[in-house]
This record gives structure tokens, C-alpha cells and sequence, in this order.
């Protein structure tokens, strides 16, 4: 009798032989039953700023626990973490152990006021998430996601009643490309933005723009006005340059051009806090007033250097600005 | 003519022998550890038996 199951976490659904992975490849079937082989087992553990994650209305200038195990459930051609995400967890030697309440403690220790899941993708290794963020919550410590969102409705919906953040990749606005360089699909994400939106998570997007691929501004034009009516104007999108890493190093770095006019698509479209990342030091880091246009959040890379919101304000003329400032 | 880069029976045979063996290294990470580490491996939510109904 087959001992074949069907993995429910995420839209691909995969039929999984015994002894055989799941296309994430740490989602194993021993015996009939599907085991999180990572649960525990991080491969990537770092106190991170949290405007490294991007989330640049969240908490600003504190640290972020940082944890991933190995896998993903997608493969990103320009995967900018693949050395960690395209392996399994026998792959990458995951020796070290940290069960849940380590983690949490380990975070407290170090001063972080969050936990982030991150680097790979929290999709897949979404017990070791769940468990970890429970424990979190009861001591005061959030919770950040930093995911492609590739996940199914049900299991979303349970992990965002303990997850606070979440900075979400939107990597292209075409399915073709999604499934031609993501090996996967575009709706599944876009449905995944909306439920954590509508749930209470605070969300930011993030879109790589890699040249060639994804850089056609009547995409990005597509994509920016779907944000804007979606996920509505306060929602902040940071568009990161990319880097030639993994199957695409025959592509150039994201020109600066590039970069800005994709900006200006956005803040054309209505929305209010559209950063540019991975260019050091560029103003489009920063967070200005969506109203009188003052500088509220000078940051230079991953430093907050100036903070001028306060009570979730602008400090000059009083107009609210969107995030979690100091929860 | 000299002849480049061609196996004799016996070299291919050796070759072909150590991929052979390698198969099952790769293939049985998990089953190594099945003995002593399955029980703790955490069992995932959200799975069922894959169904053959229909």
C-alpha cells in the first residue's frame, strides 16, 4: 500500500513518496508521515538591524533575531541566498540545534525586540516559525516574517494571529516570469499580501528589480497601481537593486536609473513610501512626510541616523504616518 | 591515429561502479539517521495520505 502524501503548506501541493522531499527539500516523508526535518535546526542565525529585512516602519532601529534553516519552496534563478535556501538540511550540516524557547531566550539576551524568520523562506520551515512565535508573543517579542509569500490560505491565516511583520517579496507582475525564473505562480502571492494586510499584520513589499527580467516599466506600472488599491497607499514597497548572484551572474547590477524611475512609478501611483535598497547612502533610503515632505527617518545602509516621528506622527505638522513605531 | 579520452571496459566499469554506490549514500541520509533520529524529527502540519480515489 503506497505511503505517498500530499503536502498542504503551499501552493504546490506536492505528492511525496516515502523516503522522497518535497520540492522545498526539507519536507520529508519517513514512514507515511511528512517531518520538518529543519524544525530546530537552524543553518543561519544573526542580530540584525531590522531595516535590513527591509521593514522600515517597524520598530525602527531595533535589532531583529535572525533565523533560517535550509530550503525554500522556490528557485529563484537570481536567488541573492541560495547557498542556504537551494540546499536541504543534511545538505547544509545542520548540526547546531535551537529548539523554540533557545531562540527566544537567545533573542531576549541580545537585546532584540524581535525574532526574524528570514534568509531562506518561513514557508518551509513553518512549524519551527509557529512554535518559535508562540513563545515569542508571551514574552513581549515580535514577530517577522521576510517571505516570497508562497504559501496556502489556511496555514497563512494560523501563522498571522502570532506574526506582528512581515516584509513580503513581490518579485515579478507576470506569471510566465514567475514560473519560468521562481518556478511558481504569481495569484498565490498576491492573495498572500492581501490576507496579511486584511489579518493585521503590518506588511511592506519588496520587488528585485533585475535587469531584463523584470526592469519593463509598464510591468512595474501594472504592479505599483495593484499595490496602491490592494494593499492601499500607506503600504511601503522598497525596491532592491539586484546583484549578479547564482544562474544570473551574466546580468549587470540594477542601474540607478532604473531604480528611480520605478520610484517614481510608484509614488505616481499614489503610494506614499517607496524606498530604493542595496544602494548605500542613496536618499531614497530615507522616510520623508507624505505631507509636508520633511525628513522623518534619515537612514544611512542599515543605521537610523535621525528618527523624527513621534507617537506614530510626523514631528512637524502632526500628520500620522503609517507603521508600527513603538509597540 | 592516438586515440583522446576513451575508457577501457575495466576503467568504465570502476567508474561506473563508484556512481553506482553513490546513489544510495545520497538516498539514504535520512534512512541513516531513521534509527536513531526519526522519532525526533517533528512531524509537519498540514499533510494527508495521498488519496488514489477517483
Amino acid at each position: 500500500m503506497s505511503k505517498d502524501v500530499v503536502c498542504g503548506l503551499c501552493p504546490k501541493a506536492c505528492r511525496i513518496p516515502e523516503g522522497a522531499a518535497g520540492d522545498c527539500r526539507v519536507r520529508v516523508n519517513l514512514g507515511g508521515k511528512l517531518r520538518a526535518t529543519t524544525y530546530g535546526r537552524p543553518s543561519a542565525v544573526h542580530v540584525d538591524p531590522i531595516e535590513k529585512k527591509p521593514l522600515n516602519h517597524f520598530l525602527p532601529g531595533s535589532g531583529a533575531y535572525s533565523i533560517a534553516t535550509a530550503g525554500c519552496n522556490l528557485h529563484c534563478r537570481f536567488c541573492q541566498n541560495w547557498e542556504l535556501s537551494q540546499r536541504s538540511g543534511p545538505e547544509m550540516d545542520a548540526r547546531f540545534r535551537a529548539e523554540p524557547a533557545q531562540v527566544v531566550a537567545e533573542a531576549m539576551r541580545t537585546g532584540c525586540r524581535s525574532i526574524a524568520y528570514t534568509y531562506s523562506d518561513p514557508v518551509v520551515f513553518y512549524e519551527y516559525v509557529y512554535d518559535t512565535s508562540v513563545l515569542a508573543r508571551e514574552k513581549g517579542i515580535k514577530n517577522v516574517l521576510v517571505t516570497a509569500g508562497y504559501i496556502n490560505p489556511g496555514p497563512l491565516k494560523r501563522l498571522c494571529e502570532v506574526v506582528d511583520a512581515s516584509n513580503t517579496d513581490l518579485k515579478y507582475f507576470d506569471d510566465g516570469l514567475y514560473a519560468k525564473y521562481s518556478d511558481g505562480h504569481l495569484k498565490p502571492v498576491l492573495d498572500a499580501l492581501v490576507l496579511q494586510k486584511k489579518l493585521g499584520v503590518w506588511l511592506e513589499v519588496t520587488n528585485l528589480i533585475v535587469p531584463t527580467i523584470n526592469d519593463d516599466m509598464g510591468q512595474i506600472r501594472r504592479m505599483v497601481k495593484w499595490l496602491a488599491r490592494e494593499l492601499g497607499p500607506d503600504t511601503p514597497l522598497h525596491f532592491s537593486r539586484f546583484f549578479p548572484l547564482y544562474q544570473l551572474q551574466n546580468l549587470p547590477p540594477t542601474p540607478e536609473a532604473t531604480l528611480l524611475k520605478a520610484r517614481e512609478e510608484a509614488l505616481a501611483a499614489g503610494l506614499r513610501y517607496v524606498y530604493i535598497g542595496n544602494l548605500h547612502g542613496h536618499p531614497a533610503e530615507s522616510t520623508f512626510c507624505p505631507k509636508d515632505g520633511k525628513l522623518l527617518v534619515r537612514r544611512v545602509g542599515y543605521t537610523v541616523a535621525e528618527l523624527h516621528v513621534k507617537d506614530g506622527k510626523c514631528e512637524y505638522c502632526g500628520t500620522r504616518i503609517a507603521g508600527r513605531w513603538n509597540t | 591515429m592516438r586515440r583522446t579520452s576513451s575508457l577501457s571496459r575495466k576503467e568504465f566499469l570502476a567508474k561506473l561502479a563508484v556512481l553506482l554506490a553513490g546513489v544510495p549514500l545520497l538516498g539514504g541520509v535520512f534512512r541513516t539517521r531513521k534509527g536513531r533520529g526519526e522519532a525526533e524529527l517533528k512531524e509537519a502540519d498540514y499533510y494527508a495520505p495521498h488519496s488514489h480515489g477517483g
